[in-house]
């Protein structure tokens, strides 16, 4: 591995779904790079594809269920697609961690979350149940869990949110994983969780080196945790750049309504919602994905857009951007 | 008023009437149900000889053109008989069925809505029934009352009956304390009302999987106490009674214990087949 | 947990009233004087009466009820007609043979029924698990008894290769007696050859008795586990790269073990119930057989002396099965927050 590899690299993945109707098409050559020791923010509403495309990066979506298109992904080198089933069990833990949306139904309720974390550390560091329990103990306090010796012993159902929060990233980063995929963590918990455990996710990532795949539809957090962004739309990417770049200069019309969407703590502005309805997968679009919302839309929309660079780092997938970009990019 | 409630009524009918067709295996069993019933109600037109004739000189005749299954210990006609016993098995289940469950339902709600005395009298005399074995209990009820189908079906009605009381108990506790009913009773309205407007629906799906999976089960206790000697009696052709005779000639004459037999299991199967997609369609809790 | 134990034991005595007072006032039912039939059609009325006041006849309704009860509570079932033996002694007699055949039943069931189950679920689709649900389907509707008879057609008389009746072949004398289970004496005693000749008596008789109970299990273990391998902690544990086997076993099986063991307590009845057909069919002299021939007698006192015993036994298998479930529980346990 060259010091240049990136961690993850997603190349034009294109998935369907199996349905009663035929194949339904979830994502369209969606590409991603993720660099070490970055956090990229992956941010699209429900039903964008965002969580497909996260899961599909570990393979924990039902096999007999999805169909890969076209496309690669490699994860610190390793291609994901191609492994088998052992293969894949190893890079899991080892090289990808993942920390889910719903905590409280994400650990087994018959076992304690300090046995199923001692397992997690057995299964990749070859150590005796002892040391295991030991290491255990080590990184619930890593997730800043006092008394780690006291929840060791707790069933799920007789801990908080946020703690299981706690625990399921433990399990992800026990085995100092490359890449932590983080789908939506702070979304089931309270707001004053919230940021405790955005903070934990960044001092960890910050302590280990390891990257960090964010994936949100809150863009307000994914720009305050996130060096670069990705905004999916409807299966597919529409724009992607550095936060600073998103925000402060949005090329994409869906990227521009969603910061306007995003409520002000000063409460002066209306709430603005993006009118209409997302996408229905079924209907593959000929032309932009976007078109049935856009305020901006005009005859050229008709035929898809490709991504054009607006600067070296900052693509958008939309015409108004034709003739300021430096000429079409691949990807 | 009754016309939107008449109306959703009959679309429902119709949507589990349509629907239970799209699947194969459902549909084949409702078939065979609606043959079964057909076969019942036509018998003596069907059966090409009496359920009861004997013919002495022809006893024990192997499978041929005139006896398409052969004759038993007597002469009868096996396939007459059979589908004579097609009445007595289905017949008598559906019977002792829609007992146990107006009988169940109403001791479960009284002791659901009355509470106190009623409520630990009749629960546990439900639990002391569901405490034995349901063919153990039947055995037992139906030796104490003298052997015949009348007891036997009366056995197995208390057998089943707990399932019923525990499914409208259930229901009628947790509907006594929602507060559209506390409000109503506030009104002087009907406890009687109270039961069929707020109460019973709610447990319409659950009875009706219920029942349909108990008619198979019943006809299997039907068959078995027959066999055992405690149901019908003969010269009844109920399958099980004729199983009871009919074994003892299980090597030479094998096929009169085993299409006996075979229509028990048919039967059975296309009802519990029936009931595994009626059940589906009503109460889909992610069965494939 | 104290709470369950007491619970059920309560059960176990009102169950234990109502058998009684359902024997004691069938007893009292059934037409015809038994003090004049012991006395014969000849007696003089003094004879009678005399046989009348030995057996208690005379005493008021609730003071026999009390005698029944307190011989009751001493084992005592009463004497059967046919026998003429008490029943308590009857049954003991019988029981090691319904204890073998059950209890080889319920571990085919298991070790069957279990696996099967757990394969059905993982492979969904697959070949397994179509012969899962048939094999499941056809256990709801398999008459145990014609089961045993179309096994008895095959392996006894098209192919000979199997015995049809009886726990050992005729002219074979049983095992020293240690427990009364054939298999087991046999084995502990090292009478290897009729170890063998029982095995082979068991073979179809278990088969027929314990496929009921294996269709349940199957179609419980099937259905539990396709729900509990769908929840998101089992995704989380393959997140972790944790084995294929561990994910099933241990987050998989684990967790759809709870309704599970309900579920194969209650299926016990189907065990005890079929055992009696089973037995008949099979003509293997344990308890069911003994009770079949009663009820052709009309012999209660056996009767319901056999369903006292069998209530008795079920009642404990269901506390047994309760207690597991504590076991396995924890929010039972610990009592659930909030």
């Amino acid at each position: 591995m060259t010091p240049e590899a990136p961690v993850l690299s997603v190349d034009n993945l294109s998935l369907s779904f199996r349905s009663r109707t035929g194949p339904v098409a979830v994502l369209r050559n969606v590409s991603i790079d993720i660099q070490p020791g970055e956090i990229v923010g992956f941010v699209g509403e429900s039903g964008s594809g965002k969580s497909v495309t996260a899961l599909q990066i570990a393979r924990l979506l039902p096999e007999d269920q999805v169909l890969v298109d076209s496309g690669s992904i490699k994860v610190a080198g390793h291609d994901v697609l191609s492994a088998n089933a052992r293969e894949m069990n190893d890079l899991r833990g080892s090289q990808i961690g993942f920390i889910f949306q719903e905590p409280m139904t994400a650990l087994s309720p018959t076992m304690a979350v300090g046995t199923q974390l001692a397992l997690a550390i057995r299964r990749h560091a070859r150590c005796s149940r002892k040391e295991a329990q030991r290491r255990a103990l080590e990184t619930l306090n890593e997730v800043r869990i006092e008394s780690a010796d006291h929840v060791a012993r707790q069933y799920p159902f007789q801990l908080s949110g946020g703690m299981c929060q706690r625990v399921v990233i433990a399990l992800a980063m026990c085995a100092s994983p490359a890449l932590l995929i983080a789908d939506e963590p702070t979304t089931a918990l309270d707001v004053t969780i919230q940021a405790d455990i955005l903070n934990l996710i960044r001092a960890l990532a910050a302590d280990a080196g390891t990257s960090v795949l964010f994936v949100s539809h809150d863009l307000a957090v994914v720009s305050e945790l996130c060096q670069r962004v990705f905004v999916l739309y409807g299966g597919e990417m529409v724009e992607q750049g550095s936060s600073h770049d998103i925000l402060n200069g949005p090329r994409h019309p869906y990227t521009k309504a969603l910061l306007a969407a995003l409520p002000h703590i000063s409460g002066t502005k209306e709430l603005q919602p993006i009118p209409g309805e997302p996408p229905d997968p079924r209907q593959a679009p000929a032309g932009c994905v976007f078109l049935p919302r856009c305020p901006e839309a005009f005859a050229r929309c008709e035929a898809k857009p490709p991504s054009f660079a607006i600067q070296s780092a900052h693509t958008a997938a939309c015409w108004l951007n034709e003739q300021i970009a430096e000429g079409p990019t691949d990807a | 008023m009754r016309m939107p409630g008449v109306s959703t009524r009959v679309a429902k009918a119709t949507l589990t009437l349509r629907s239970l067709l799209t699947n194969p295996v459902t549909a084949t069993a409702l078939s065979v149900v609606i043959l079964l019933l057909l076969v019942g109600v036509l018998a003596p037109v069907v059966a090409p000889y009496g359920a009861t004739s004997v013919d002495l000189a022809n006893r024990l005749a192997p499978m041929s053109g005139s006896h398409l299954l052969g004759t038993d210990e007597v002469g009868r006609d096996i396939l007459s008989r059979l589908l004579y016993g097609v009445r007595i098995s289905v017949g008598v289940s559906i019977a002792t069925v829609a007992c146990a469950a107006v009988i169940g339902m109403l001791l479960g709600t009284v002791a659901g809505y009355f509470g106190r005395w009623a409520d630990t009298l009749i629960m546990r005399a439900i639990d002391v029934v569901l405490s034995f074995p349901s063919l153990i209990l039947a055995i037992a009820l139906a030796a104490a009352l003298g052997p015949n189908l009348l007891n036997a079906a009366l056995a197995i009605a208390i057998v089943k009956i707990p399932i019923y009381a525990r499914l409208a108990y259930a229901e009628t506790l947790s509907t006594r304390q929602q507060l559209y009913v506390r409000a109503a009773k506030t009104f002087g309205v009907g406890n009687a009302f109270i039961v069929r407007r707020h109460i019973l629906p709610n447990i319409r799906s659950s009875i009706i999987v219920q029942t349909t999976l108990d008619l198979g089960d019943v006809i299997l206790l039907i068959s078995t106490l027959g066999f055992l000697g405690l149901g019908a009696q003969p010269p009844t052709p109920e399958w099980g009674a004729m199983i009871s005779t009919g074994w003892h000639y299980l090597i030479d004459q094998w096929w009169y214990p085993t299409f006996t037999g075979a229509a028990i299991f048919l039967t059975v199967m296309s009802f519990n087949l029936l009931g595994d997609g009626v059940r589906d369609l009503l109460d889909p809790t992610g069965r494939d | 947990m104290l709470k369950v134990i007491v619970q059920r034991l309560a059960l176990l005595v009102m169950v234990l009233f109502f058998v009684s007072i359902a024997t004691f006032l069938m007893a009292r039912v059934v037409p015809g004087d038994p003090a004049q039939v012991i006395a014969g059609p000849h007696a003089s009325a003094q004879t009678v009466q005399a046989i009348r006041h030995q057996l208690g006849l005379d005493q008021p309704l609730p003071v026999q009820y009390g005698d029944y009860v307190v011989s009751l509570a001493h084992g005592d079932l009463g004497s059967s007609i046919t026998t003429q033996h008490p029943v308590a002694e009857d049954l003991k007699t019988y029981f090691p043979a319904t204890l073998e055949l059950v209890f080889y039943a319920f571990v085919v069931a298991l070790a069957v029924g279990v696996p099967l189950g757990i394969v059905a679920a993982v492979k969904r689709g697959s070949a397994v698990d179509y012969v899962a649900r048939i094999v499941a389907i056809g256990g709801l509707s398999l008459p145990t008894f014609w089961f045993g008879l179309v096994l008895i057609l095959v392996f006894y008389a098209k192919f000979g290769v199997l015995p049809s009746s009886g726990r050992l072949s005729s002219g074979l004398p049983p095992p020293p007696h240690v427990t009364g289970i054939y298999t087991l004496d046999a084995a502990l005693t090292g009478y290897w050859a009729t170890f063998l000749d029982c095995v082979k008596h068991l073979i179809l008789p278990v088969l027929a008795l314990s496929y009921v109970q294996l269709a349940v299990i199957v179609r419980q273990l099937r259905s539990s586990m396709m729900e509990v391998l769908s929840q998101d902690f089992v995704r989380t544990a393959r997140a972790s790269g944790l084995s294929t086997w561990t994910v099933i076993m241990r987050f998989g099986l684990r967790n759809a073990l709870v309704p599970m063991v309900t579920v194969v307590a209650v299926s016990f009845g189907s065990l005890l119930g079929g055992a009696v057909v089973t037995e008949t069919v099979f003509d293997w002299p344990g308890m069911g057989n003994y009770v079949v021939h009663s009820i052709q007698s009309l012999d209660f006192p056996a009767i319901m002396g056999f369903t006292i015993v069998i209530a008795v036994v079920y009642v404990l298998i269901n506390l047994i099965a309760d207690l597991i479930n504590l076991a396995l529980n924890p929010e039972v346990r610990y009592g659930v927050s909030s």
